[in-house]
Formats: structure tokens, C-alpha cells, sequence
């Protein structure tokens, strides 16, 4: 693959959303996990993933978009943000795409509002964008610390 | 390898590792506080690796493998895709502790905890990342090329100022090196690089220095060099000898300055100029030039290891050895006193002066002996910081522990005897000394909390000092608490502040309104007093109610020889340590205070003192007792109280070798042991805190 193009998988949470590749270690099936008492609202709660406890986030949450309801194509993404493992609970995969460095275009800055610090580009695709997460942004330190102590 | 080489290689190893284990600990509680150094990370990084590779050799594979999993992470962070937070910095302790349960286990302790094994690393496990990391494989054997340990190789290159022409590049050459293991220094000399107007760009100017430290012999290292190696001036040396646990053991010898220029951080001229100064060396160097700060603490730093090292690695003696070397001088040290005693009869001037040359002799050699046993108590006071820390987080205060005179020495065998008594203390300053960060804001501090442990000599003894910032000790609640559980029947004024400190150690005291799990369960207090005293040290309570309390512990330097005072009652001689003699004095009748039925006392510049009768207690007769009015009393001082004691005559200071009594006998209150004098009679020598128990002073 030339090194000016990134493999990219998509996800539906109202809008597209896309995560590089290259972070995710799987993608499971939505299920049950253990809620943690007291743990902060966008931690839903901890999966086993064969022995290991990793927390599983709402990403509507932390959008501050409304709850939206479980269905079969609801998943969790397992990937690496800032080096530990984390679930992202998401609305559904769509697929699997590849962007050219030079097609991404800079986010919209509306100052500080919270959602778009996050997000370190888009790409036009069907005259719609797919947002590009950069997820080591995702989480201040101090949730950081949240997370890692549970 | 036989049994012995590898008895011999697990000694070694558990000297290493024991170290590394405390030097990780110390580094990642400084990494807690400044998370994003650099050096630290790569530090911890180097200390696991360091810890996995000793474990591998020795064929402690769990624990290798153990120790491989927290590298794997380590590394993660040091490359920058682990971002780090104090819970993984909690984890890492966690995970320490696991590697001290793995030595404990291999020298003989309980087997290590396979639930708690495997709980951390379903922890750590989180930390991995997506790409699976390297498995941790026991390393064969089939490579007997290989050195097992590390060498140190010193090159000097000096290429051609045509090279390039020739088709080499000396960039390529370093890569090629550098691949084979790391640089513990490398330099480029550019002396020879002109004028930017006069460079060449096809001319090489610059020579390199470098050592390279790397388990490929020095014949693969020149293979590096085959194609230049006959047309250019390649030096390679085998520097090993001067490293020592991978240290470079010459730095301590160099000037902060030379190194400096050595590392090619600075130039000669530079530092000169600088030095004409006055100011340090180091300081002028990052004032006055671009160095950075921590380049020069780096340096400053690997040169006090440097130093470390070059005192630690001289020889390893077994203790019992050394034990035995000490006897014999309590042997010899009778003997010469002996000897002295007939050279004085002798009247021959000439055999007295020699004699005294003997006891001079004897003393040096005591001295001397005594400082081969003694250690520093610095890697006692490093492990509080873990301590404070973990007892500091888990009762939500902010504690700062500050460490000085750590390098102060002290007896082997009794620092080992002071770790738990301190350990007590310091928990108690935490616990109870330091108020929560609530409490700390009203009373108008600032919220972090601080205890300073110190040590320093004084007087032949040795000082540790534990202060703390915190509420200090209430004496009225101590005073209450002490009267409701029957331990005093006095009044609160009828009682100093000293007395009532020292209801805090007897049995069965305890202040705080909530028992924790670590400090507060009765026991405590009266158990550090009883170890410190059977080291025949004393402690000393200061508190300020509200600003914070003062635990001053005195100890001996050594327990084995005290100097002591003779003094005699009736027809038996005793010695009193001397350190626990205020004064001595002749009893006027003004002095004495003689109430019926109550103790005598005397009065010494408007104090009063208990007189004690020691032959009353320890029998004898005394010549003094009827005309007591004319009799000479010491003044000797426990750890709490002072009083006198009635004596015929004082026969003068002498050195007593300390025989007990228990190993023979059995062990006498109020008496220390016996020491045997240079006429073959026998001395008991006094205790004199023991003494203040049984008389009840």
C-alpha cells in the first residue's frame, strides 16, 4: 500500500465516523458486560476479552448524542487509544475503506466545543463526509487515570 | 557447571536483583511525579530488562517471563505509544512486588501467589496494544560464540578526508555498530572542520571516539570495519576492566569538566575559561554555554553511580567472618588492658610506654574493624518512600517524604534491627502525625504533608530523626488516655510534658479514635522502644501541638565494645555507658533531701533527682552508706528520666567488651552484661534505662 494512503474502517453513530485501521485489535459482538458501580457515565462497563477486563465507552456519551437502542448491528470496537485497550460501544461497522493523505480535508473549527477537538480531518464521500477520529484526543488525562483504575 | 558455580551465580544474582528491584522502585515514585521524563522511562525500561535478563541466566524462567511481560509495556511507553498514568505506575509496583515474591521464593520462601500472578497480568495485559509482543523464549545455548555478559569496546576512528570518494560513509558505519548493542558514549571530534566558507563538501573531517557496549566479540566489531580497516586508523580496545555493572568506573576520578569535553559536549577552552571562575563547574557550564541542564545533571548523575560503584565493588565478606574478627579484638582488647596493669607495676618506663603504643594500636584496630561493618543506611530509607507512598495514597493524603544523610553508616546487624522500628515510626507519622488534606486546610496549611528523615553522627552515636508537619501530640489527650486505661494515677500538672511522651510507649497504648490496619493496634510504640533500647539506644519525643512532632532515635555506633565508666560500690566494680552519664559530683548536706518513707532526693541547681542505693538492689555492702553526706554521685540519664546514683569510687573511664549473660547464665534486669577486666575480675555493666524500670523511679 503506497505510504500516502491509510486504511480506514467506518462506523454509524448518526453521522460516519472513520478510525485507522492499524489501531483496531478486533471487532466483536455487543455483549453483556459488568457495570461498574460509581464509574463515570461514558464508561457503560468492562468486558472479558479471554481473561483480559478492558472498558468498554459510549461514544454518545462522550458525543452527547441521545441514547440510541441495542439491535443486532450494534458492536463494540476494540482498539488502542493512548496504548491501552478500550471497547467503543458503536451503532454498527459500515466498512472498510482506504483515504488518500491528500483527500482529507481540515475539520470545521467552531472553538471549543466539545466534539470537535477530536476529530483530526474529513473525506467526502457520496457528498456526505466520514469523520476522521483521532482517538488519542478522545480522553483528558484525568479520565485516562479513571480508566486505567479500573 | 557444577553445584557450587551455580550457588555462587544465584548469590549473584540476588545481590543484582535486590538492587535493581530498590532502584525500581525509587524511579518509578519519582516517574509518579513527572510523568513525562524521559529519562526515567528509559531508566525503569533498562532496569526490567536488566532484572529479566539476570533471572534468565540463572534459570528463574517465571520469573523472567514475568518481568518480560512488564518490559513488553515498558518499552510501549518508551517508544512513545504508551502513554503513562500513576495507576500503571501503581500496576508496575504491584508487579515489583510480584518479582520480590519470585527471590523470596527461589531463596527458600513460600511459593509466590499464582491468583495474584495472574491478576496482574490480566492487568497489564490491557497495556500490550493491538500487535502481539515478543514472546519471552529461555534462550539457548547453541550459541557458545556469543559472550554472555556485555563487554565495553573503546574505538577511535579516523577516516581518510577522501573516504567519501572512496565510496564509504562513516554515518553507516556507526548505524552498523550501533546495531550490534548501545553507545555508552560516543564523541566526534571537530577540531579539524574549518570555516563554513572553507568546507569541502566531499572532505571528511571528523574522527569519532566512541565506547560501545555489546555482547559481540571484538573480532565481529572489527568486521565492521573490513573495508577500511587497513587504509584508515581504526583503534579498537577491549575496555571492560574499567566497567563495572556497567558502569564506567574512571568517571568518578574525572572532573565533571573533563567528561564533559570527554562526551564532546563542550571544548576544552570553553570549560577553562568557565573554570576561572568560582562558582560550580556544572552550573557555569549550563549558565554560560548552550548545554543543557540536564545534560550536565545526567553526566553529574552517572559520575556519583560512577563513584557508587567504585566503593561497592571492592569484596564481599560473609558477616559470621567478620563476627569472628570482632571477638577476637574483644579478646585482644582484654588482654592488652591486662598487660598494661603489670607494665605499671613494673615501674620500667620504658615497657609502659610500649604498652600504651600497644593500646593505641589495639584501639586503632578495633576502630577499624567496626567501620568494615558498617553500611549506609541508605537503601533502608529508600524503601520508605514506597512505603509512605502506598500508606499515603490508600488514606487519601498527600505526603512528601524528604531523605537526608543517607549516606551516614552504621552497624550491619543493627540497621537490620532499626528497619522495623523505623518502619513503625514512619507509618505512625503518616497514620496519625499528618492530618488529612481537609483538616490541613483549616488549620491553615499548606495541604501536602511532609516527614523528613535524617541521620546523622553525633557524639559516637548515631542520630535518625523522623519529623513530620503534622497536629503534633496532644498531651491532654495522651494524659486522659493514659489515666482511663490505669497507666498513671498522677495528675495531669503533677506530670511534664517528657512524662507523659512516655506513656506513648508503654504496652498498650494507642491514640487514634479509628484503628487502622497499619499503626494503631496497641502494639507498636513499646515494641520500637524495646528494640531500640536492646540496641542500647534512646529515643527522644519533641512535639508542637499543631506544627508536628520530632522522633529522635540515639544509637551507639557499635554494640559490641561501649566505653565505659568504673565506679566502685562497696567491694564490687561496675561500668555505666558512658553516653549515659550526665555528671558526676560530691553530695553536700545542703544537696540532700531525705523525706520518711519516701525516696531521697537530690537537689542539683534547683533540679531534683532520685538518689538510688544500688547495693540495696544488687547487694554488696557500701563504706558511704552512714556518712552519705560527704558521698559522690553520678548523674545518669535514661530516656525519659534522669536520676543519681550512690557510688564509693570512680576508677576511671576503660573500654568494656560486652559479654552477656544469658548465653551462660541468664539475663539480669538493670544489667547489660559482664565485661571482663584487665585483672581477670569481672565487671557487670549497668542498664541504666533497665535500671529506671525495676526501681521504678
Amino acid at each position: 500500500m503506497p505510504i500516502d494512503e491509510k486504511q480506514y474502517i467506518t462506523f454509524k453513530l448518526e453521522e460516519d465516523y472513520g478510525i485507522e485501521l492499524t489501531r483496531i485489535k478486533e471487532i466483536i459482538r455487543n455483549q453483556e458486560l459488568t457495570v461498574i458501580p460509581e464509574a463515570p457515565a461514558f464508561i457503560l462497563g468492562v468486558l472479558s476479552l479471554r481473561g483480559i477486563a478492558v472498558p468498554v465507552i459510549d461514544l454518545r456519551k462522550l458525543f452527547q448524542l441521545p441514547p440510541a437502542t441495542i439491535n443486532e448491528y450494534s458492536v463494540i470496537i476494540v482498539m488502542e487509544i493512548l496504548g491501552r485497550l478500550l471497547g467503543m460501544l458503536v451503532d454498527g461497522v459500515s466498512d472498510m475503506i482506504k483515504i488518500k493523505d491528500d483527500d482529507v480535508v481540515p475539520p470545521p473549527r467552531f472553538t471549543e466545543r466539545k466534539g470537535t477537538k477530536f476529530i483530526k480531518g474529513m473525506v467526502e464521500k457520496e457528498k456526505k463526509f466520514i469523520m476522521l477520529l483521532d482517538v488519542n484526543k478522545l480522553f483528558s488525562a484525568e479520565e485516562i487515570e479513571v480508566i486505567d483504575g479500573i | 557447571m557444577n553445584d557450587n558455580n551455580v550457588e555462587k551465580l544465584k548469590e549473584i544474582f540476588k545481590s543484582e536483583v535486590d538492587e535493581l528491584v530498590e532502584d525500581a522502585e525509587e524511579v518509578l515514585i519519582s516517574l509518579e511525579s513527572d510523568v513525562s521524563n524521559e529519562e526515567l522511562i528509559n531508566e525503569i525500561f533498562r532496569i526490567f530488562h536488566s532484572i529479566k535478563g539476570s533471572a534468565g541466566v540463572v534459570g528463574f524462567n517465571e520469573m523472567a517471563h514475568f518481568a518480560h511481560g512488564v518490559e513488553n509495556i515498558l518499552d510501549r511507553v518508551r517508544q512513545g505509544e504508551l502513554k503513562i498514568s500513576r495507576n500503571l505506575i501503581s500496576l508496575i509496583l504491584e508487579s515489583i512486588d510480584i518479582l520480590k515474591n519470585y527471590i523470596e521464593y527461589y531463596f527458600g520462601g513460600p511459593a509466590v501467589n499464582e491468583n495474584k500472578v495472574q491478576k496482574i497480568t490480566a492487568s497489564l495485559n490491557r497495556f500490550k496494544g493491538v500487535a502481539e509482543p515478543v514472546e519471552y523464549k529461555v534462550e539457548e545455548k547453541k550459541e557458545s560464540k556469543k559472550i554472555k555478559k556485555a563487554r565495553f569496546y573503546g574505538i577511535h576512528i579516523e577516516l581518510k578526508d577522501d573516504i567519501f570518494l572512496r565510496g564509504h560513509d562513516p554515518i553507516l558505519l556507526l548505524r552498523e555498530l550501533s546495531d550490534m548493542g548501545e553507545f555508552d558514549s560516543i564523541r566526534a571530534n571537530i577540531i579539524r572542520v574549518p570555516e563554513l566558507e572553507e568546507i569541502e563538501p566531499y572532505t571528511n573531517y571528523i574522527f569519532y571516539d566512541l565506547v560501545l557496549r555489546t555482547k559481540h566479540t571484538i573480532d565481529e566489531v572489527k568486521d565492521v570495519f573490513i573495508f577500511v580497516y587497513d587504509d584508515n586508523k581504526i583503534e579498537i580496545s577491549d575496555i571492560s576492566a574499567r566497567f563495572v555493572d556497567d558502569v564506567d568506573t574512571e568517571l568518578a576520578d574525572k572532573k565533571l569538566g573533563e567528561i564533559l569535553v570527554d562526551e564532546g559536549v563542550i571544548d576544552e577552552e570553553e570549560v577553562e575559561r568557565i573554570a576561572s571562575d568560582h562558582r560550580k563547574i556544572g552550573e557555569e557550564i549550563v549558565a554560560k554555554t548552550s548545554v543543557k541542564k540536564e545534560q550536565v545533571q545526567k553526566i553529574l548523575k552517572k559520575k556519583q553511580k560512577s563513584k557508587k560503584v567504585q566503593i561497592a565493588s571492592t569484596i564481599r565478606v560473609k558477616t559470621d567472618k567478620l563476627d569472628k574478627l570482632i571477638n577476637l579484638i574483644g579478646e585482644m582488647v582484654i588482654s592488652v588492658s591486662r598487660i598494661s596493669m603489670i607494665a605499671q607495676e613494673t615501674n620500667s618506663k620504658e615497657i609502659v610506654n610500649s604498652t600504651l603504643e600497644l593500646n593505641r594500636i589495639s584501639r586503632d584496630l578495633q576502630e577499624q574493624i567496626m567501620m568494615v561493618r558498617m553500611v549506609p543506611l541508605e537503601s533502608t530509607f529508600k524503601r520508605f518512600y514506597r512505603v509512605v507512598r502506598d500508606l499515603a495514597n490508600s488514606q487519601k493524603k498527600n505526603i512528601e517524604l524528604h531523605i537526608a544523610g543517607e549516606e551516614t553508616e552504621l552497624d550491619k546487624t543493627m540497621i537490620e534491627q532499626i528497619a522495623d522500628p523505623l518502619k513503625h515510626m514512619i507509618r505512625n507519622s503518616v497514620d496519625h502525625g499528618i492530618e488529612s488534606a481537609e483538616d490541613r486546610k483549616k488549620a491553615g496549611k499548606p495541604e501536602k504533608g511532609n516527614i523528613w528523615l535524617r541521620a546523622y553522627q553525633e557524639e559516637g552515636n548515631v542520630v535518625i530523626e523522623i519529623e513530620d508537619d503534622g497536629k503534633g501530640i496532644d498531651t491532654d489527650v495522651v494524659y486522659k488516655k493514659a489515666f482511663s486505661k490505669g497507666l498513671t494515677k498522677k495528675t495531669r500538672e503533677s506530670l511534664s510534658n517528657e512524662e507523659i511522651y512516655s506513656f506513648l510507649f508503654l504496652p498498650g497504648f494507642s491514640t487514634a479514635a479509628v484503628v487502622t490496619e497499619i499503626s494503631g493496634r496497641g502494639v507498636g510504640m513499646d515494641v520500637v522502644k524495646k528494640n531500640v533500647e536492646s540496641l542500647k539506644g534512646r529515643i527522644e519525643i519533641n512535639s508542637n501541638s499543631g506544627k508536628g512532632s520530632k522522633f529522635k532515635i540515639k544509637i551507639p555506633l557499635t554494640i559490641a565494645i561501649i566505653d565505659g565508666m568504673r565506679l566502685r560500690i562497696g567491694a564490687r566494680t561496675y561500668i555505666v555507658p558512658l553516653d549515659a552519664i550526665v555528671e558526676s559530683f560530691q553530695l553536700s548536706a545542703l544537696d540532700l533531701k531525705s523525706v520518711k518513707g519516701a525516696k531521697d532526693l537530690v537537689n542539683l541547681r534547683g533540679e531534683v533527682y532520685p538518689l538510688v542505693k544500688l547495693h540495696k538492689y544488687l547487694g554488696g555492702e557500701t563504706t558511704q552508706e552512714d556518712n552519705a553526706k560527704n558521698a559522690i554521685v553520678v548523674l545518669v540519664e535514661s530516656t525519659f528520666k534522669k536520676f543519681c546514683i550512690y557510688v564509693d569510687e570512680i576508677l576511671g573511664i576503660s573500654q568494656a567488651v560486652i559479654k552477656n549473660l544469658q548465653d551462660n547464665y541468664r539475663s539480669i534486669p538493670g544489667v547489660i552484661g559482664a565485661s571482663l577486666n584487665g585483672d581477670g575480675s569481672i565487671s557487670l555493666i549497668l542498664d541504666i534505662p533497665g535500671l529506671e524500670k525495676i526501681m521504678d523511679i
